[in-house]
């Protein structure tokens, strides 16, 4: 399942870093604190949600290419 | 969009539409004929609070023969909407990941979904035809676990169009089409990813947008020009398109150990949008090919059971179930179909079962039969 998710992650563009799975015993407190901490560490250096609806959606003007960020 | 008073009351009562319904045989008390009936009486009533208006198809078989051309469908998706804002929602199958997957397009993304045409053909980002490729990529991995590889469908479309002389304009920037979200109450995705893919589509320069989903060609040529008007692009589905051309083309087909092979017309392609001819035409270029047609064929085929990745349940079940026996008993040993949807529930409701049918989509089938073809496993 996990790898699957990774694979539509990629599809849509997404770093597929920011999904992480682990198995953590309770016994090994380090360990789960080392892996939230990179991941967090991770998550800092990949920025901004690529989700995050950062359009405006006008529908009373037309959209353009250029506002559709397909102009490179 | 909703129908208006006048088309309801233009209702004669004959019950066409309940004898018709494929869920009206297997739910008990499901009746088209009176849902449209107490929406005249009371339109805001129980329509909008129970789950019937999620269990409707929208298959088509009511409307194609209501002698009042009452657009049941229709009548039930313009009330899916407000269903949801009154806090009745469809049981989404999948666990939902279909609808988020098409949710997620809306945003400004960049999708890497054009890997599989890497590795098969040539295309281009800018030229005179775009393949809509659809959410094949998607389903892909979706559904690996029925053994199922829908982007064989894109793929084998992409070597047919290559071997036609055709390098058609394959897009990351694609999106679902929105059908779903249409049909399942959500008109703020459908318009977001609807105008995504207008302006991708204009962007590329393509005059023809090739379409191997019946969904995504009925959706554009229908409700893409309710809501943006006329398109600057001509809308062809693929196996008109093939209908068309290969008796130019040079291409030639080969004979098949295959015994008889017959045909499942998909809803959308077939009473929604007519076409019933030319995926038929396209198995006469198949030399010494037996086709035989279902007991329910064309304006009378059965649906596939399941619409919009919800309320898969038993009635889907017994439907597909149906469906494949009535393949069965025509004594092909294929059953081929126009569209990825149709092929996933079949196949998924013949997984638990001993039958010997494959069941094919029509695009790998052609390809496979084609001569000369080595770019195709066997």
């Amino acid at each position: 399942m996990i790898e699957e998710t990774w694979e539509i992650l990629r599809l849509l563009g997404v770093d597929e870093r920011r999904l992480r799975l682990k198995w953590i015993s309770a016994s090994e407190g380090a360990a789960f604190t080392e892996e939230i901490r990179s991941f967090v560490q991770l998550l800092k250096e990949l920025g901004d949600n690529p989700f995050t609806d950062n359009r405006k959606w006008e529908w009373e003007l037309e959209p353009t290419p250029d506002s559709l960020g397909l102009m490179e | 969009m909703q129908l208006t008073r006048k088309q309801t009351d233009s209702c004669i009562e004959c019950g066409e539409c309940t004898g018709s319904c494929p869920i009206s045989r297997e739910l008990s008390g499901f009746s088209p004929r009176q849902i449209i009936k107490r929406a005249m009486i009371e339109p805001d009533g129980s329509l909008l609070h129970g789950r019937e208006i999620w269990a409707c198809l929208s298959c088509a078989h009511c409307s194609e023969r209501c002698p009042a051309d009452i657009d049941f469908p229709e009548f039930i998706r313009s009330h899916r909407e407000e269903a949801r804002k009154a806090g009745n929602s469809p049981h989404e199958s999948h666990h939902g990941i279909l609808q988020a997957i098409a949710s997620l397009q809306t945003r400004n993304i960049k999708q890497q979904r054009t890997g599989w045409a890497e590795k098969v053909g040539a295309f281009h980002d800018t030229g005179e035809y775009f393949y809509f490729v659809g959410c094949l990529p998607y389903f892909d991995v979706t559904f690996r676990y029925l053994n199922l590889f829908p982007l064989e469908t894109a793929q084998s479309v992409l070597i047919l169009l290559n071997k036609m002389g055709v390098e058609p304009v394959i897009s990351n920037h694609e999106r679902c089409c929105g059908h779903d979200a249409l049909w399942s109450g959500n008109e703020a995705v459908f318009r977001k990813l609807a105008s995504w893919n207008v302006e991708v589509i204009k962007s590329s320069g393509a005059k023809t947008v090739l379409f191997s989903c019946p969904e995504g060609y009925f959706t554009f040529k229908n409700y893409y020009r309710k809501y943006f008007g006329d398109l600057p692009f001509e809308v062809v589905h693929m196996t008109e398109f093939l209908a068309r051309e290969l008796p130019g083309a040079e291409l030639t087909f080969e004979p098949s150990s295959d015994a008889a092979i017959t045909y499942h017309d998909p809803c959308r392609l077939g009473r929604c949008s007519g076409i019933y001819e030319p995926p038929r035409q396209l198995f006469q270029f198949l030399p010494e090919t037996q086709f035989v047609e279902m007991e329910r064929s064309r304006e009378n085929a059965l649906c596939c059971g399941t619409s919009a990745w919800m309320e898969c349940s038993s009635c889907s079940k017994a439907m597909q179930m149906e469906r494949l026996q009535e393949a069965a008993q025509t004594g092909a040993r294929t059953l081929i179909t126009a569209c990825p949807k149709c092929q996933i529930h079949l196949t998924c409701a013949q997984s638990g079962t001993d039958m010997d049918l494959k069941v094919r989509d029509i695009y790998t089938y052609l390809l496979k039969r084609l001569s000369g073809d080595e770019t195709h496993s066997k």
